[in-house]
């Protein structure tokens, strides 16, 4: 993340002064995009969630606490907007088909196959845990940090989605 | 498939994505959504239906909301 910035230019923000929201848009858009991408794995759609995240943030801003980084705080607001967007990408398949499948590079054309099926079937929740833990691998502290939740959560949820790719990947004949 | 056979499958099948940053300048595009006026949600209108419906069927809670405000 960007260094967290001053507190003059937080206040200001607070107070909504456009010019200072614009700094920390600039400051902090290519670190919330790297976010995004990491969830929602297809760079136009992490585009609208940035801005849709910046637009969140503006819109709550009198709720932001200046004892808190805004660093941590705008990461909560662009995860929830992430898994908003993978519920919409869920309603409308012609998205979700470009996620795992589109990843190019892989040797094994049916397993990537059988891959991408195995994450379409999981519940948003449950998807952006998996991609963050096992793909991404990141801490499952800084993961229950991003969605607000327990770390208790965190390994519940890994556990289940977990559980469900094996299903998936062994319905598929992947048994590795 | 242990848990460590499913992580390692899933890393070797899906290859780190492209997250170099967004392909275009997102400031003007985020003005303009700050600038658009604000649209009326689904929810927002169900709960306006949902009240005048309360108030069709029980006027007398018109006088109750009157005595308060």
């Amino acid at each position: 993340m960007a260094a967290e910035p001053d507190a003059e230019v937080l206040a200001r923000f607070v107070q909504g002064e456009r010019e200072a929201f614009e700094r920390l848009f600039r400051e902090f858009e290519r670190d919330v995009f790297r976010w995004i991408v990491r969830i929602v794995r297809e760079p136009g759609a992490a585009e609208d969630v940035l801005v849709e995240t910046f637009w969140r943030a503006y819109r709550a801003r009198a709720r932001f606490d200046p004892s808190r980084t805004f660093g941590a705080w705008i990461r909560r607001i662009a995860t929830n907007a992430a898994l908003a967007q993978l519920r919409s990408m869920r309603r409308h398949p012609r998205w979700s088909d470009l996620d795992e499948r589109a990843a190019a590079g892989a040797s094994d054309r049916d397993l990537q196959e059988a891959i991408a099926i195995a994450f379409r079937s999981l519940p948003p929740d449950l998807l952006a845990v998996a991609r963050l833990a096992l793909i991404e691998q990141l801490p499952q502290a800084e993961i229950a940090d991003a969605l607000d939740v327990p770390i208790g959560t965190v390994k519940s949820r890994l556990f289940r989605a977990q559980r469900a790719l094996r299903d998936a990947l062994r319905q598929q004949g992947i048994q590795q | 498939m242990t848990d460590d056979d499913l992580a390692r499958v899933l890393r070797a099948a899906i290859p780190p994505v492209d997250t170099g940053g967004p392909r275009s300048d997102l400031w003007s595009a985020l003005e303009r959504r700050l600038d658009a006026p604000p649209q009326w949600a689904w929810i927002d209108l169900g709960l306006a239906a949902a009240v005048v419906a309360a108030l069709v069927m029980f006027p007398d809670w018109i006088s109750l909301l009157v005595y308060h405000f």
